[in-house]
């Protein structure tokens, strides 16, 4: 059994790029990423790797926390580029039976592989340099207009911000029961596979009861606080768009829209 | 009630989230993670309209930028790429095992919801990279088929449990 927590990614910071409206953040990692799907070509890209070089120079980000958000990929994107390279038809380059390389099929590889590498660096740069909050605020006020047909936006974000703080809580929680569980005598290390599955259940049981526990106690909490929904609700902090996101966007907005017909 | 189903929708999208950052390592190199095992529990437990909630509300975390999908990926990209389709099938078959769970069913559910996430896991993994259907089987199922199964067990015994723990929760109405 193993842990892999590397949520909490948000590195503050006091950059442009942090200072930036998350809502501007968020619609121009969503305009990137559909540039993204339109465009098909080297040049396209190069503009979107540009743009997302500046984000990262000005961001201040490491260069370890970007590789580190592309890593768990290398399979995925590896995988697609070499079934690219051998399985698309075309000019014959090089033939071995059955397996064959293909003109277009590298092209068309490395062109997939570069756009998933870009997909994920463009939601990466946003996630690092705004904090998990503030991209749930941004979403809540981007996705406004759907309360005119009565979908629940403030409810989904508030669940959102809800499921966002207990997830560090619930990972605790995880590691306490394991060692409880382990002090009465559980194992969690040997055996072969189904007997360690069969030891998760006094793990699984109690982490469900107690996060539903908890679920209940907050329900409490919150209605004796009074709180009913999104009707009438004021913030401590309105979200306020300033001069410099009104720049951004009336420039990257206009510019990506060049860079779709363009390429 | 709203209160009390809102916070059970968003701690079990937690718990899935918690239990994404789990795995347990297998000797044929694949880990077994707690992505779904948490999917499956929530849907044994949690009425079908708040399991879909719970998984909407999973895949939005994970579009919106936060790294919430297996190996910490996100992002807009992933429910597009190559292993996009496991996750967007989700959403229809955590509800589905909640529907036939409500119908004393559980395991025809268990079954109808791995076989949902296979074949809407496996059709795009084949779109996406170009190769035929059988071939996506071959690396989107069959490795992962073992796992899966063991999954199901430990649901199905851990969801008696949680629910015989947790009264109020077997009791939509109440919720």
């Amino acid at each position: 059994m193993a842990f892999d927590i590397t949520l909490g990614q948000y590195l503050p910071g006091n950059s442009f790029m942090h200072r930036l409206d998350p809502r501007t953040k968020l619609l121009l990692a969503t305009a990137v990423m559909v540039v993204l799907f339109l465009v098909d070509g080297f040049l396209g890209y190069l503009w979107i790797f540009g743009l997302l070089l500046l984000a990262i120079i000005n961001g201040d980000i490491p260069l370890k926390s970007i590789t580190r958000g592309l890593k768990p990929l290398t399979f995925i994107i590896l995988l697609t580029v070499i079934l690219n390279i051998f399985f698309t038809e075309g000019t014959i380059l090089w033939q071995w039976g059955f397996i064959k390389i293909t003109q277009e099929g590298i092209f068309k590889g490395i062109l997939l592989g570069i756009r998933l590498i870009l997909l994920i660096l463009s939601t990466t740069v946003m996630t690092l340099t705004t904090s998990p909050l503030s991209i749930t605020d941004g979403l809540e006020y981007l996705l406004s207009p759907l309360k005119k047909i009565n979908f629940p936006v403030h409810e989904l974000s508030m669940m959102l911000t809800i499921a966002l703080r207990f997830i560090p809580t619930l990972l605790e929680e995880t590691d306490k029961i394991m060692k409880a569980q382990m002090a009465r005598g559980a194992d969690f290390e040997s055996g072969n596979l189904l007997k360690r599955a069969q030891n998760m259940v006094p793990l699984l049981v109690p982490l469900f009861v107690s996060a539903f526990r908890r679920a209940d106690d907050l329900a409490t909490a919150m209605e004796s606080r009074c709180y009913r929904g999104g009707e009438g609700r004021t913030r401590l902090k309105e979200l306020q768009l300033e001069k410099a996101d009104y720049i951004v966007l009336g420039t990257l907005l206009p510019l990506l829209t060049l860079v779709v017909f363009l390429f | 009630m709203l209160l009390k189903r809102m916070s059970y929708v968003s701690l079990a999208c937690a718990l899935t989230v918690a239990l994404t950052f789990i795995y347990l390592p297998t000797p044929w190199g694949i880990p077994i993670t707690g992505q779904t095992l948490a999917l499956l529990v929530t849907g044994l437990i949690l009425p079908p309209l708040d399991a879909f909630l719970t998984v909407l509300l999973y895949l939005l975390m994970g579009v919106i930028g936060l790294p919430v999908f297996s190996g910490a990926q996100s992002g807009f990209g992933v429910l597009c790429g190559p292993t996009g389709g496991y996750l967007s099938s989700f959403l229809l078959a955590v509800p589905l095992l909640s529907w036939f769970n409500k119908k004393q069913k559980p395991l025809l559910g268990a079954a109808l919801f791995t076989l949902t996430i296979y074949f809407g896991g496996c059709l795009q993994l084949s779109l996406v990279t170009n190769s035929s259907f059988l071939k996506a089987l071959k690396i989107g199922m069959l490795p992962f088929l073992p796992g899966d199964l063991l999954k199901i067990y430990l649901a199905l015994s851990s969801a008696k449990r949680i629910r015989y723990a947790l009264p109020q929760a077997s009791n939509p109405k109440q919720l």
